[in-house]
């Protein structure tokens, strides 16, 4: 009953005008992320904080921004079958089946059902978090610090282990993140530490600063260095109508990819891309023509379509149940949280009920406006890949710029902000996912605070993350999880070391 | 791993000993039962050098030449960025964001695109416009005003 009470105050709060432009503006701004290839959500997140700071209400703001991630989701496939072009790493997958469509003349179709597929597989994943957050917050309330301690610790490195190709380059710049979190005054004693005497420093480095150099700008010098121009290899959409065989076809795999996705975001570090990838392996395991695959089937559109929005919506269940980031975008959004002065965990359906039930209800708002702003207006979103990047670019870039500015109204920033976007551009270039740094760098804090109060609660016998029954059972889960990864890495170590494999 | 990668790891290797070094001899470590500013930092110092050493270590027999990180003139544009930007902003508060912000699109026009001076200059008014209608006139989004004084 409280979960219907709290949804109808969420659908209250989303529904009010003010709420509901910026549900749209956030859904239409990431359906053209989406669109374009090279600006992840991650990096567009990071661009608009600043902005998010000046539209209203933490529960504005959270709406706002989760509808850009969601709507990446959407925008991704559109570029994907068109063009053969994803315009998000999760629609890659999109791009085999959807483009094999496209060149048949059925691109209508592809687009429709990848747009059905989308907004069942979000609602699915909506109703998921309604339903299943109360019962993870109220779980949640019985941690301590030694368990929060131990669950961001193995979140973060679930999330290395599971998305990367490297872990162990995932891992160094997880604790690079770490480093750089320690930069300013410590909190607890006052200290100065790496500040070298420069006054700046003090304050320590703000992670809107950190995430825009990292994802935004890293993102213009890599597009930079090869400016590419989009060619209009499918002009044709066809009909927008898909037939009775292609909706029967279809069908069980949108169920099915829902379900993989939603199963998948909610562990962190599964995300949107490892579920359209295992949608898929799954759709061509289920088909009685997998001979198909790669030549049009439109369940390998339809599956992986619907798992990576069912994953981007269950990728909140962790952030506001647990305060648990999952993935960059979502890492993003919990800082732009905590910087509003709302921490996201176990306590934020009690202290923020606005914010926890009003994301929600704006999740299933802004589903219905991507159906509508994805089906009839596919065309308009093919044009604006005709916007030539000598215009998208500083425009981007000064967007950037001002937003960190406006931070704090110092140059310094911008500074900050050039250094780490050469910093994100140099690792990316060698192959360093700066995603963990990001995530890392966020956690931090919180886990140093978790890690000093568990050690003075057991007086320095670090025992007490083993000895407590939750803490023990997930560092349990981690080291199986590890173990297993290890072996496999291993493996492959010793198979491809005869032809230059890399551990 | 390339060579460029294995160089990678022992520069971000020698910032973990940094770190490490750094909080043993600058700040207190505390104790296990009352950590003190510097447990964090040397930790994470530590993760940082043994995992580098595990990767380089793992990876030492394989170390190829690989592709050079930027092929054909690659570096050249991204350059000339990093050399706008830091022009943008060591003239933001004194020029102004609107004249700041017109000599930088301009010269991203002008240097990056090789456009003519008479579209540069079009795209760069026509930029400006539109993003101090945004920030300043709809999301008062208080920026410097320099010479121009608004």
């Amino acid at each position: 009953m409280e979960i219907f009470e709290g949804l109808l105050g969420g659908f209250a709060l989303a529904l009010t005008a003010h709420n509901l432009l910026f549900v749209f503006l956030g859904s239409l701004i990431g359906t053209a992320v989406g669109v374009l290839p090279g600006l992840g959500p991650a990096a567009t997140i990071s661009l608009l904080i600043p902005i998010a700071y000046t539209i209203g209400s933490p529960a504005t703001s959270i709406m706002f921004l989760a509808g850009v991630f969601y709507g990446a989701m959407y925008g991704g496939s559109t570029t994907s079958i068109l063009l053969r072009l994803p315009g998000e790493a999760a629609s890659v997958v999109t791009c085999i089946d959807g483009y094999e469509m496209a060149k048949k003349g059925r691109a209508g179709s592809a687009l429709a059902i990848s747009a059905v597929g989308s907004f069942v597989a979000g609602t699915i994943g909506v109703l998921g978090l309604t339903f299943l957050a109360p019962l993870l917050s109220d779980l949640a309330l019985r941690f301590g610090p030694p368990e929060f301690f131990t669950l961001m610790l193995m979140g973060l490195l679930l999330a290395i282990f599971l998305t990367g190709e490297n872990p162990l380059k995932g891992a160094i710049m997880l604790f690079v993140g770490v480093l750089l979190a320690n930069v300013g005054i410590d909190p607890i004693t006052g200290v100065a530490r790496f500040t070298f005497g420069i006054i700046h420093l003090r304050d320590g480095f703000d992670f809107v600063v950190l995430a825009m150099g990292l994802f935004g700008l890293s993102e213009i010098f890599l597009t930079l260095e090869k400016q590419f121009s989009t060619e209009f290899i499918t002009k044709k959409i066809g009909k927008m109508l898909p037939t009775k065989k292609e909706w029967i076809d279809s069908s069980w795999a949108i169920v099915r990819g829902s379900l993989i996705g939603f199963f998948i975001g909610i562990i962190p570090g599964g995300g949107a891309v490892i579920a359209s990838l295992t949608s898929y392996a799954v759709e061509k395991k289920f088909s009685k023509n997998p001979e198909e695959f790669g030549k049009g089937a439109i369940a390998g559109v339809a599956g992986p379509e619907s798992a990576n929005n069912g994953a981007a919506s269950s990728s909140f269940i962790p952030l506001l149940t647990l305060g648990i980031p999952g993935n960059a975008a979502i890492a993003i959004i919990f800082a732009a949280l905590m910087v509003q002065g709302v921490t996201p965990g176990p306590l934020l359906i009690v202290d923020h009920p606005d914010v926890f039930w009003g994301v929600i209800a704006s999740m299933y708002i802004g589903g219905v406006m991507l159906l509508i702003l994805n089906l009839p207006l596919v065309g308009l979103w093919i044009q604006l890949l005709k916007v030539p990047f000598y215009i998208l670019g500083p425009a981007i870039l000064m967007i950037t710029a001002v937003g960190c500015y406006s931070l704090r109204n110092s140059v310094y920033d911008l500074y900050l902000l050039l250094i780490f976007g050469v910093m994100g551009y140099v690792l990316r270039k060698l192959n360093f996912e700066t995603g963990p740094l990001l995530m890392a760098f966020i956690l931090a804090p919180l886990m140093e605070n978790a890690l000093r109060q568990s050690l003075l609660i057991s007086s320095g016998n670090i025992a007490i993350f083993f000895t407590r029954p939750i803490s023990g059972i997930l560092i349990l889960v981690f080291v199986v999880v590890i173990l297993s990864r290890v072996l496999k890495s291993f493996k492959n170590f010793k198979k491809g070391s005869k032809v230059g494999g890399e551990l | 791993m390339t060579k460029q990668e294995f160089f990678a790891g022992v520069f971000i290797m020698l910032v973990g000993v940094a770190a490490v070094v750094y909080s043993l001899f600058k700040l207190n470590m505390g104790n296990l039962a009352t950590p003190g500013p510097g447990m964090l930092p040397f930790l994470s110092g530590l993760g940082i050098v043994v995992l580098t050493l595990l990767w380089l270590g793992a990876n030492l027999k394989n170390i190829t030449k690989g592709e050079p990180l930027w092929g054909n003139s690659e570096w050249v544009n991204p350059v000339i960025l990093v050399i706008l930007t830091i022009v943008y902003t060591a003239l933001l508060e004194y020029a102004g964001y609107i004249i700041s912000t017109m000599l930088f699109v301009f010269g991203w026009q002008i240097v990056i695109e090789h456009r003519k001076i008479a579209s540069s200059l079009l795209i760069a008014g026509v930029c400006t416009a539109g993003l101090y209608l945004v920030f300043v006139t709809l999301l008062r989004v208080p920026l410097p005003a320099g010479i121009l004084r608004f």
